[in-house]
């Protein structure tokens, strides 16, 4: 097996710039064998060939003044290096770089937990700090402040916010909630966001915005810089928290839940952000497909229908929660109940009839910041673990909720794959996820869920859906359909990437951000 | 919708109070170096136990019961007395390493930056003694 390079050097350059690493990290921190190390950075669910994002090494630095001696390192050589984590970014390219040949800088051992203030409700935390390990500090320190985390819940603070994912409680619009931040731009300079500037500042993770320019978001879904640390706020563990699911019987269904549920968060009536879960999702928690279907292609309406009967589920599964004391939960649930009989066949479930099966008890974890990994038994569905998330944005609307559903279920039955999703309603969006199963030791099945993706991107379009995060494989290809005035935005992406990081080193072609020297070839 | 503002406002109100009467468990200091109160997780890392590692790393999938995904599979696709890998007795820890690094099948790679060479000793050897001790309570 010939070693992936960077585009441009030579084996070495390569090899003169990996011993000048190893003299700022250690040789123990930099990963070079192909086989025994750095598999472990490719993406393990890609939909077209490992070496498609084979990286030539992973470094692993661990503090700021290592990552930067190791930027004028790559500045000199023109390396590109490529940022993660906690690394785990699974159905979106995981660990692994967008090109080839790329050198993974893999920032996990930078793991402290710099702060916890309870009183202000906020953590500050380095890249490597992941849900678990905030979490485990948190009760074991018995401080009353829940975390909010992604499912599945190994990812991290840091990584999920950047790529801006969405969690479960009242807190999960990450973004949102981040607060103050220290980013290393590609000169080595270090440079902290809002107040932390300010001489002596209390209130870096309390007020986001300082004076000037709010930059915060420049870093994220971005190569503008490596962020080495973050401030979150965090949820004071509330007094009360009631947990609800609603099963619904017709697929129609999903449009009226969709336009009721708007006003109710809109008015915070339902605190965080519901979720509609389809009937195959939310059985994948308790089977795997093969137990009711054994065919080929998509499983039928009659062994859904009965999948649904054994598991007492819904076509749809409605999930949201509520928090507070007593009194106000008991009120806020009266409005929910009231609306949502309107449905008809709408039945609420709660913990004294659902407890014990596994997709209620990962959502109640979920929708109060308890990491856990049930989630993933959605890789069990068809087995072999393959999977990427389609992921379009849309109005909090019932039209619009029906439209994609059909779109995207009718292209994957034609592609013959299963559709399966949910949609989660955030202030005034929707993010819809389509989770595109497929077997990785299949070659065929890889290749037809890749064609299945490429044309979903390009219907969406058409409807006017954009998506909001996406794998490796398709950065460009959506990058494409942000394109109101001649490429306008991009090209405000482009200036700022050739002038803050003008030697193109910093994650070239995240989310389709080009450096000059790559545009054009990607 | 008037009941529903209120509502609405009233817990934002009760939370804000909350936060003000709560303690501060931990000084404010935003220095990059490290404080009497900044956490490092894993400060040298190759003595992490294999038990600490298996908690961290594996037992969200790997734990028994319905609620991990790994377990589950393994009882539908191998039989149940193949499902709970720390009940298994077939486990050698060179196959153990390396399926944490290269993964397999729905199970993703741990990297070196996860786990280093020396904890993924550790957490071999606690797995397979695990299984090896299950196996001596089943046959008492």
């Amino acid at each position: 097996m010939t070693k992936p390079l960077p585009q441009g050097i030579s084996l070495g350059q390569f090899n003169a710039a990996i011993a000048e690493i190893e003299k700022v990290v250690g040789k123990q921190y930099v990963f070079l064998d192909d086989v025994t190390e750095l598999r472990s950075y490719r993406d393990a669910y890609n939909t077209t060939n490992d070496a498609d994002f084979a990286p030539s090494a992973a470094i692993a630095p661990k503090n700021v003044e290592q990552i930067q001696k190791i930027l004028a390192i790559v500045n000199n050589y023109k390396i590109p290096i490529w940022t993660i984590s906690t690394g785990k970014n699974f159905a979106y390219g995981g660990p692994a770089p967008r090109k080839a040949g790329y050198i993974v800088l893999d920032l996990k051992l930078m793991n402290r937990i710099i702060e916890v203030n309870e009183k202000h409700g906020y953590a500050i935390v380095e890249p490597g700090v992941s849900y678990y390990d905030l979490y485990n500090y948190l009760q074991s320190k018995g401080i009353k402040l829940w975390i909010d985390c992604a499912a599945p819940a190994w990812g991290g603070f840091v990584g999920n916010t950047s790529d801006h994912g969405a969690g479960y409680t009242p807190y999960g619009d990450h973004l949102l909630m981040q607060c103050g931040m220290q980013v290393v731009l590609a000169d080595g300079t270090i440079v902290e966001t809002g107040m932390d500037t300010t001489a002596n500042s209390k209130s870096g993770a309390l007020y986001k915005y300082g004076q000037g320019a709010a930059i915060d978001g420049l870093f994220t879904q971005s190569n503008f810089g490596v962020i080495t640390r973050m401030g979150m706020w965090l949820m004071p563990e509330p007094p009360g928290y009631t947990p609800f699911m609603i099963t619904l019987e017709n697929e129609r269904d999903l449009e009226i839940v969709t336009d009721l549920t708007l006003p109710l968060r809109l008015n915070q009536v339902i605190h965080n952000a519901p979720m509609t879960v389809d009937l195959l999702w939310e059985s994948a928690m308790s089977v795997s497909k093969r137990q009711y279907y054994t065919g080929t292609g998509p499983m039928p309406d009659s062994n859904r229908k009965k999948m649904a009967k054994d598991l007492d589920l819904g076509i749809w599964n409605y999930y949201a929660a509520v928090y507070g004391p007593e009194p106000m939960m008991k009120n806020n649930m009266e409005i929910i109940r009231d609306t949502f009989s309107q449905i008809p066949g709408a039945k609420f479930h709660f913990d004294d009839t659902r407890k014990g099966d596994p997709g209620w008890d990962y959502r109640v974890k979920l929708m109060k910041g308890e990491p856990n990994m049930t989630e993933f038994s959605l890789l069990n569905w068809i087995g072999g673990g393959g999977h990427i998330n389609f992921s379009p944005i849309s109005a909090a609307d019932g039209k619009d909720s029906m439209k994609q559903y059909e779109m995207i279920r009718k292209r994957a039955h034609e592609y013959d794959f299963d559709y399966i999703g949910e949609f989660l309603i955030g202030w005034r969006d929707q993010h819809h996820i389509f989770m595109l199963m497929f077997d990785r030791m299949n070659a065929e099945e890889k290749k037809r869920a890749h064609e299945l993706f490429a044309v979903l991107v390009d219907d969406a379009a058409a409807l006017g859906y954009g998506e909001y995060r996406t794998h490796l494989s398709f950065m460009d290809q959506i990058a494409g359909t942000y394109s109101w005035n001649d490429n306008a935005l991009w090209d405000t992406h482009h200036a700022l990437k050739d002038e803050l990081d003008p030697n193109g080193i910093l994650s070239p072609g995240k989310m389709g951000i080009w450096p000059k020297n790559l545009r054009g070839n990607s | 919708m008037k009941k529903q503002l209120i509502i609405a406002l009233s817990l934002f109100a009760l939370t804000a109070c909350e936060q003000q009467t709560a303690e501060p468990v931990a000084a404010v200091e935003q220095q990059p170096t490290a404080t009497a109160e900044t956490v490092a997780l894993a400060d040298d890392r190759s003595h992490r136990s294999g038990k600490v590692l298996f908690e961290l790393h594996c037992a969200g999938c790997h734990d028994p019961g319905p609620a991990h995904a790994a377990t589950k599979q393994l009882a539908l696709v191998r039989g149940k007395d193949m499902a709970v890998i720390m009940q298994r007795k077939d486990l050698t820890p060179a196959y153990i390493k390396f399926v944490v690094r290269d993964g397999l099948l729905e199970m993703p790679p741990f990297r070196p930056t996860d786990i280093n060479d020396v904890e993924l000793t550790n957490l071999a050897t606690y797995i397979v003694d695990s299984a090896q001790a299950y196996q001596a309570e089943e046959t008492k």
